[in-house]
């Protein structure tokens, strides 16, 4: 081992701060002492003192407390001081492990020789197994050889991220009786693939339902699982999906959709819109363009159909007599009118009135040219006013 | 346009995050006010393809480049492409993978979807590339865009598009306008007047748009600025008038539509026998415009105003009971402006009555029969031009089935039994000859045939209309329909006697429709839906609403004038305004 010249103080390292490279002022300082004891020795001829090199100190310094999980980062510090002030090179290695800390991978997942040391902690081990420790090794050796006497090891707990439900939604409009409803869970997890993520639904319906089952439904979104539910009777449906994941820790998510009966259908739209007294000057359809309703639409927004709204048309002219007639077998979604079929100056009604899979008696009088059973803008019945030309 | 580097982002993120943990909070705390800028912008996220649209081919590659702006921290790039839904496979055409080229072999509509991570909040991108066959050819089509009464938006909206046949298509998101011109003011000879209004595109092209306008000529057109022609109906004496061309302009608040009251028409009426027919109504249409009208005094007189215009088309309807049919012949507008002197000559008549209405050989009490038929020549105009004769008369019989006092012109003519509501028969009926003593309704006929689709599987809930042509169509007998049951067939009732036209279509899309004669064995065998292609595409609302539960029409615009009126495809925008239509691959 080398020997120098007898020191008079020792190195301090300051946390956060690199000590091993020792500033240049301090070492000329420390220069000078040194000669000026060699010189004064000599000058003596009473005694000689050699520098003898120290090892360097080390040790493992961990800046945060909180619990590390599998695909986070960690960092750790060193902390050296060295005898002699010299510079100090260090060499660090992280290292996976299993269930114990025997079990860890003989290759570092990570090295480094810097101050810092940071490591992402790998979900599984070379061996395929759940990282449930690390082991963090520093060996540090001074400019002259000389190694800390100790190896600084640093073991941390690997804790498991349980999986979440980040969300439990529904797509569509409303929840209604018999409509079906798609339901798409998203879950997430720190330290686990999606894949290995198991979702379980719970349906939890009213009293009355016989229990209608989910049924799966593809996603493109990995994190997504959908599943579809057709509510078979009203009232609050709890929906509860639990995340598990490979090492047995859980989410929740669980939400209430409140389940309503088939509304009346709604006349939306026609062509011409029935709103205001029309001409029949030539021949012309009369149609129905859009029906909302929860079973039974018309035209269908995603085919096939789910159901269909049916049509009831009638007709009253006086040139036909004072009742209204209706039109027998005229089903569709339109009627064409020949003014020529009528007598100029002649007014007449056509009637349509829609219903859905719901028998339903609608409470107006025959006069009335609009009806709602609801009571507001949502009509079942409409009635063109046509003045023949 | 390439994304924004990110390179030294990261590096300043690092460097402050490494500066942090060294406690040297004071610097940080310097560049913090830079880093941590309120809330991260919301980017903008669009690709461009090239080439767009895209020949099939199984070595050039289609290139889809990301162009994203106001993002911060470092984006990074998902892509998604999808035909049919099925994956297709893409590869990164840069390093960063903010943009990537695909290989399109089969045509149709192939859906790119990104999305960008980043600090900031990035929408999600979705579009299309359309990869068309080769030799596809364009052709014009109308969308008909029809918002639900009380929406924000206009009334019915017409756009063009340009389709190609043979594949499936998306065209680009369709703007829905919003109403822009709305109280006006409409009157007549500058009096304001109740009206009917009806605005067409100048353009001649496109569906119209009707209005009413109350006592004090107020309307609410709802219609986007442009260039309409407008037809005007006042309600009373005055005379329809149509203006040429009308700027819709939403600068112009109360812009009034004004015309003239017209000139006046009069005339009188006079019966076989020559002598005054009152209570016929006499109604004239000129160049089109809707008609006026006015209804006979004691003395066959009437009075009426017309518009100007060169030819007029006139329409006498006797009253009911007398046996006339109605006289309907074109004059040009001049003679019309002369004192018309119409007269009902050139034909006898017979009288049914007494004649029993019987129903597979019960009478039918309370039966209705409509005779219709038609005379050369019926009455005479001014001495010297003859007017057609239309025969549209109708009975009811009595609870013994015998049609009461029934006098009708003696010709060949038809009759369409109604025995009860919803039967019909048509029979043949010469009263030049005496009557028969019944007039017998056979059993309803069942037209009987099998659907399926374009792939040639049946096809439940196929909607099958049938149409009456002929004698039952001038009878005002109104089409039917039934919904084919499992299986594909269908099997509906339709009058003997009467012609048919089909009109088969599938609500779940499954193949466009066809129109299809009704032979008179009734048996229209199997009948195919037609190949058809569909097009995709999605309203956008200025508005807060969402463009949703609106109709959506396609006509075609390269075809005969009925069939530009007839929808070949519909469908409702959904809760995003997305909608889709099928188009057939051949027009009608």
């Amino acid at each position: 081992m080398a020997r120098r010249g007898l020191r008079s103080e020792t190195g301090v390292s300051l946390p956060g701060r690199a000590p091993f490279a020792r500033p240049a002022s301090a070492r000329s300082t420390l220069c000078a002492r040194s000669t000026l004891i060699a010189f004064c020795a000599l000058s003596a001829g009473c005694f000689y003192l050699d520098d003898i090199n120290q090892r360097p100190a080390i040790e493992i310094f961990r800046r945060t407390t909180t619990a590390i999980e599998r695909g986070s980062t960690v960092t750790v510090s060193a902390i050296v001081r060295d005898p002699d002030s010299g510079s100090v090179s260090l060499s660090w290695a992280g290292y996976a492990c299993a269930a114990t800390l025997d079990a860890c991978d003989d290759t570092p997942i990570a090295e480094s020789s810097a101050i810092d040391f940071e490591l992402e902690v790998p979900r599984r081990t070379a061996a395929d197994q759940s990282v449930q420790h690390l082991r963090v090794t520093l060996v540090a050796q001074d400019d002259r050889g000389a190694a800390a006497l100790v190896p600084q090891r640093l073991d941390l707990d690997v804790v498991n991220a349980a999986p979440q439900i980040t969300a439990l939604q529904t797509v569509g409009r409303g929840f209604v009786v018999g409509r079906a409803l798609e339901l798409r869970a998203q879950r997430s997890d720190a330290d686990d693939p999606l894949s290995s993520v198991v979702l379980t639904w719970e349906v939890f319906p009213p009293v009355g339902s016989t229990r209608p089952p989910l049924r799966a439904l593809p996603s493109a979104d990995p994190s997504v699982e959908a599943k579809e539910l057709i509510p078979d009777v009203t009232g609050a449906w709890e929906i509860k999906v639990t995340a598990t994941d490979p090492s047995g820790a859980t989410g929740t998510l669980q939400r209430t959709l409140v389940v309503t009966g088939d509304s009346p259908p709604c006349l939306t739209s026609l062509s011409p819109p029935a709103a205001a007294p029309l001409f029949l000057d030539e021949l012309r359809r009369f149609s129905v363009l859009v029906v909302e309703d929860d079973l039974d639409p018309y035209p269908a927004v995603t085919a096939p159909s789910p159901g269909a709204a049916s049509f009831a048309w009638s007709l009253r002219a006086p040139s036909r007599g004072p009742a209204r007639l209706p039109l027998t077998g005229v089903g569709g979604t339109g009627v064409e009118l020949d003014p020529a079929a009528f007598s100029p100056g002649e007014v007449v009604e056509l009637r349509v009135e829609v219903a859905d899979r719901e028998p339903r008696t609608l409470p107006c009088a025959d006069g009335d040219a609009t009806c709602s059973l609801t009571g507001n803008a949502c009509a079942q019945r409409q009635t063109w006013r046509l003045e023949v030309r | 346009m390439k994304p924004r580097s990110s390179t030294s982002d990261r590096a300043l993120v690092r460097g402050a995050a490494l500066l942090w943990s060294l406690g040297l909070g004071l610097a940080l705390a310097a560049c913090a006010g830079d880093m941590s800028d309120s809330t991260p912008p919301t980017c903008a996220v669009n690709v461009t393809y090239s080439p767009d649209p895209a020949s099939p081919s199984a070595t050039q590659p289609i290139r889809a480049v990301a162009n994203v702006s106001d993002y911060q921290g470092i984006a990074r790039y998902k892509w998604r492409v999808v035909r049919d839904e099925a994956e297709v496979p893409f590869a990164a055409a840069d390093p960063d993978v903010s943009s990537i080229e695909f290989l399109a072999a089969t045509p149709g509509v192939y859906r790119v979807e990104l999305r960008v991570d980043s600090a900031s909040s990035c929408p999600t991108y979705a579009g299309d590339v359309n990869v068309l066959p080769a030799g596809a050819v364009a052709r014009a089509y109308r969308l008909r865009i029809t918002p639900p009464p009380g929406s924000a938006s206009t009334g019915p909206q017409d756009q063009r598009v340009q389709l190609f046949g043979g594949v499936d298509y998306a065209i680009p998101s369709r703007a829905l306008l919003t109403a822009e011109v709305r109280a006006r003011q409409v009157s007549s000879g500058g009096a304001p007047v109740a009206a009917y209004l009806r605005f067409s595109p100048a353009s001649g092209e496109g569906l119209f748009t009707e209005v009413s306008a109350g006592a004090d000529g107020r309307m609410d057109p709802r219609l986007t600025p442009g260039d309409y022609q407008v037809v005007v109906v006042p309600q009373g004496a005055q005379a329809p008038y149509r203006i040429a061309r009308w700027t819709a302009a939403a600068s112009a608040a109360e812009a009034a539509i004004d015309g003239p009251p017209g000139a006046v028409a009069s005339g009188t009426v006079r019966d076989p026998d020559d002598a005054p027919l009152p209570g016929a109504r006499v109604s004239m249409k000129v160049d089109g415009l809707p008609a006026t009208f006015a209804v006979t005094g004691a003395d066959g007189s009437f009075t009426m105003r017309v518009s100007g215009g060169s030819t007029a088309e006139l329409t006498v309807v006797p009253p009911p009971g007398l046996g006339l049919p109605r006289l309907v012949g074109s004059l040009p507008v001049a003679v019309a402006r002369e004192p018309l002197d119409l007269r009902y000559q050139g034909f006898s008549r017979r009288d049914v009555g007494g004649v029993q209405l019987r129903r597979q050989g019960a009478i039918a009490p309370a039966g209705r029969v409509t005779f219709v038929g038609e005379l050369p020549s019926a009455g005479i105009l001014n001495a010297g031009r003859f007017l057609r004769g239309e025969v549209f008369i109708t009975a009811t019989a009595g609870a013994d089935g015998r049609l009461p006092a029934t006098p009708l012109p003696q010709a060949a003519l038809t009759a369409v039994l109604e025995p009860r509501a919803g039967e019909l028969a048509a029979l043949p009926l010469d009263t030049t000859a005496p009557p028969p003593a019944d007039l017998e309704a056979a059993a309803m006929e069942r037209v009987t045939g099998t659907v399926r689709t374009s792939a040639a599987v049946a096809a439940p809930g196929a909607v099958v209309e049938l149409i009456p042509r002929g004698a039952l169509a001038a009878a005002g007998a109104p089409a039917t329909s039934v919904v084919v049951g499992g299986g594909g067939a269908f099997s509906a009732p339709v009058a003997p006697g009467g012609e048919y036209r089909a009109a088969i279509s599938d609500p779940q899309r499954r193949g466009t429709s066809q129109l299809v004669d009704v032979p008179a064995s009734r048996a229209l065998g199997v009948v195919s839906l037609g190949r058809g292609w569909r097009i995709t595409s999605k309203l956008t609302s200025l508005s807060a609403s969402p463009p949703r539960a609106i109709s959506v029409e396609l006509y075609c615009v390269e075809c005969s004038a009925a069939q530009q009126q007839r929808p070949l495809s519909a469908a409702v925008t959904d809760e995003s305004g997305a909608f889709s239509l099928l188009v057939p691959d051949e027009l009608p």
